[in-house]
């Protein structure tokens, strides 16, 4: 016996957008399944635009695009199923918390009480409830992300899109929110979020959509794609007060590939086994007197793997 | 679950009138429709010879109907739909089921109503300011006060509804709509001739030249014009708001915004 797959909630074919002479999305056919997938890439890849198309912002320059079974541009009934959260951190400040979800939900049709009902839900699942009433300008960074989140959910949409909605979240908020959306999914509702940073996926889904450049790179498994990480030398710059010598050992030690001096005196380390480096560095910088003074992962984001994917130099 | 037109128009226009009042640019154009009555007053008491009508008239053809009510109508209507997309929250209202052209019409609504309000009160303070001055006649008559109501609140319906669709279609209509306001309100509906039918203020003038008080034929430069009757200028009026309105829906129905994260 054979199982149907179930039908996609997004199809996408041959779709593109253009802004101008820049290229937003290009031939981006994908089609992404019920349940929760994270799209990848790293920052100007397109996701946002494809969310936006997907959201029915934007209109395709070419190609289509079919959201819950219908072209979502102008249109109600895809609405109506859909919950986006946007990227840009706009809002009605004069509004309350209160008052922006619930004026959204007397939109998506909801009777006054059951809109103040269901505006209290959204507002408690984001954690929010007790600034109800406090006008949205007020509202830190974090604060406005969560409201944003409430309407995109309040109305208990079939199909919830969200841009970046983690960053500016500290880490509790942040915690919660994947707790969100995993509730959500158990809920059965589909979740598409985007985002540039590969452990956040990982706290979700196995299931990714990667774009890069406009372009659709891969769908697929998380695990595939740390493992091609996790392949990948990192990159770590560090800034000592005496970068030469603390080079000189760190060149010895196991798993490093390349050391160098970049502008400003900056340390770049490209290494294997991140672990190691990371364990061994306090002892290797005190024994060489180095005097460190600032330590950064150059691989936070995407780029370097993706390069990496289409076999580009890092 | 979808909601309709007229539902969804008036949930954007309570809400939106609401937020209205706590907005700089509502004010800013409230003032300009206040700016008349104050300079009458001030001139009424500056100047013994000046008369109630005239100063009435006077300031009512050429500072409330010529400047202030197409500059505050400007002002508001250029914000109706570009003031949501500056501030980047038109997304929530495109993105929920309710048809598009309710947006249009759910924000334009309190804009006119707002403007009219202001256009009411302004007009009222402004024959109050005239009737305090000292020259000898009639008095301010109902001929000269209540066609100059009618018409500053018929100005500043058209004149917004107009703004409100230009703020659709064209990208800086500010400065679109400033240039009509001055070349063709100001510039055109002051020449002789039968041109000045092409502008609004032509019309707007017509409600009160041709159908309110004697004291409307003596404003200078304009005694020998041939006015529009009361009803045509109406109608004309009303077709514009009509079209304009149907067009500034229409466009946002079928427009794109490509909004910067």
């Amino acid at each position: 016996m054979t199982h149907a797959s179930p039908a996609p909630v997004v199809r996408a074919k041959d779709l593109a957008r253009f802004y101008g002479d820049v290229v937003g999305v290009c031939d981006l056919t994908v089609d992404i399944p019920p349940g929760t997938v994270g799209l990848l890439g790293p920052n100007g890849a397109g996701k946002s635009t494809f969310l936006k198309l997907l959201a029915g912002e934007l209109k395709p320059s070419r190609g289509s695009i079919e959201v819950l079974g219908a072209p979502p541009f102008a249109n109600p009934a895809v609405h109506s199923r859909l919950g986006f959260c946007p990227q840009q951190d706009a809002l009605w400040d004069d509004m309350t918390a209160l008052e922006f979800v619930e004026f959204l939900l007397r939109l998506s049709g909801f009777e006054p009480a059951r809109a103040r009902k269901a505006a209290l839900v959204a507002l408690e699942r984001v954690q929010l409830v007790d600034a109800k009433d406090r006008r949205l300008g007020g509202f830190s960074k974090g604060m406005r992300q969560r409201a944003r989140i409430a309407q995109s959910i309040a109305h208990e949409p079939q199909l919830v899109v969200l841009d970046e909605p983690l960053t500016g979240l500290d880490p509790l908020a942040r915690h919660a929110t994947l707790e969100l959306f995993r509730q959500l999914a158990a809920e059965g509702a589909s979740v598409l979020f985007s985002t540039h940073v590969l452990h956040e996926v990982e706290a979700l889904t196995t299931n990714v959509v990667l774009l890069h450049r406009g372009r659709l790179l891969a769908r697929g498994e998380v695990p595939a794609i740390r493992a091609l990480l996790d392949r990948h030398p990192r990159r770590y710059s560090i800034q000592a007060r005496e970068p030469r010598r603390l080079a000189r050992e760190l060149v010895e030690l196991e798993g490093v590939e390349a050391v160098r001096i970049a502008e400003g005196g900056m340390l770049v380390v490209e290494t294997r086994q991140p672990e190691r480096l990371l364990e061994a560095l306090p002892a290797i910088a005190s024994a060489a007197r180095a005097g460190i003074g600032a330590f950064e992962s150059r691989d936070e984001g995407l780029e370097a793997v993706f390069d990496y994917l289409m076999g580009g130099s890092t | 679950m979808t909601t309709g037109f007229w539902r969804a128009s008036l949930l954007i226009a309570t809400t939106q009138l609401g937020l209205l009042a706590r907005s700089r640019r509502a004010w800013a154009a409230a003032c300009l429709l206040l700016l008349p009555a104050i300079i009458a007053w001030l001139v009424a008491a500056a100047n013994a010879k000046v008369t109630p009508s005239g100063l009435s008239t006077m300031l009512g053809w050429y500072a409330l109907l010529g400047v202030s009510v197409p500059l505050a109508s400007l002002l508001l209507g250029v914000a109706v739909v570009a003031e949501e997309v500056e501030d980047r929250t038109i997304t929530y209202l495109l993105l929920r089921p309710i048809p598009r052209a309710a947006l249009f019409v759910g924000r334009l609504a309190p804009a006119v109503l707002w403007l009219c309000a202001c256009s009411a009160v302004g007009t009222a303070l402004l024959v109050a300011a005239a009737a305090t001055a000292r020259g000898s006649d009639a008095g301010v008559s109902d001929g000269v006060r209540l066609p100059l109501l009618l018409a500053a609140c018929a100005g500043v319906a058209t004149y917004t509804t107009l703004h409100a669709a230009l703020g659709v279609w064209v990208k800086h209509a500010m400065i679109v709509g400033l240039a009509y306001s001055f070349t063709i309100e100001g510039f055109l509906s002051n020449l002789p001739g039968r041109n000045q039918l092409l502008t609004i203020q032509y019309h707007l003038r017509s409600l009160v030249a041709g159908t309110g008080d004697d004291a409307w034929q003596r404003i200078d430069g304009f005694g020998a014009t041939e006015w529009n009757p009361l009803f045509d200028s109406g109608l004309v009026l009303a077709l514009v708001v009509a079209c304009a309105s149907a067009a500034g829906a229409w466009r946002l129905a079928r427009r794109q915004f490509e909004l910067p994260a």
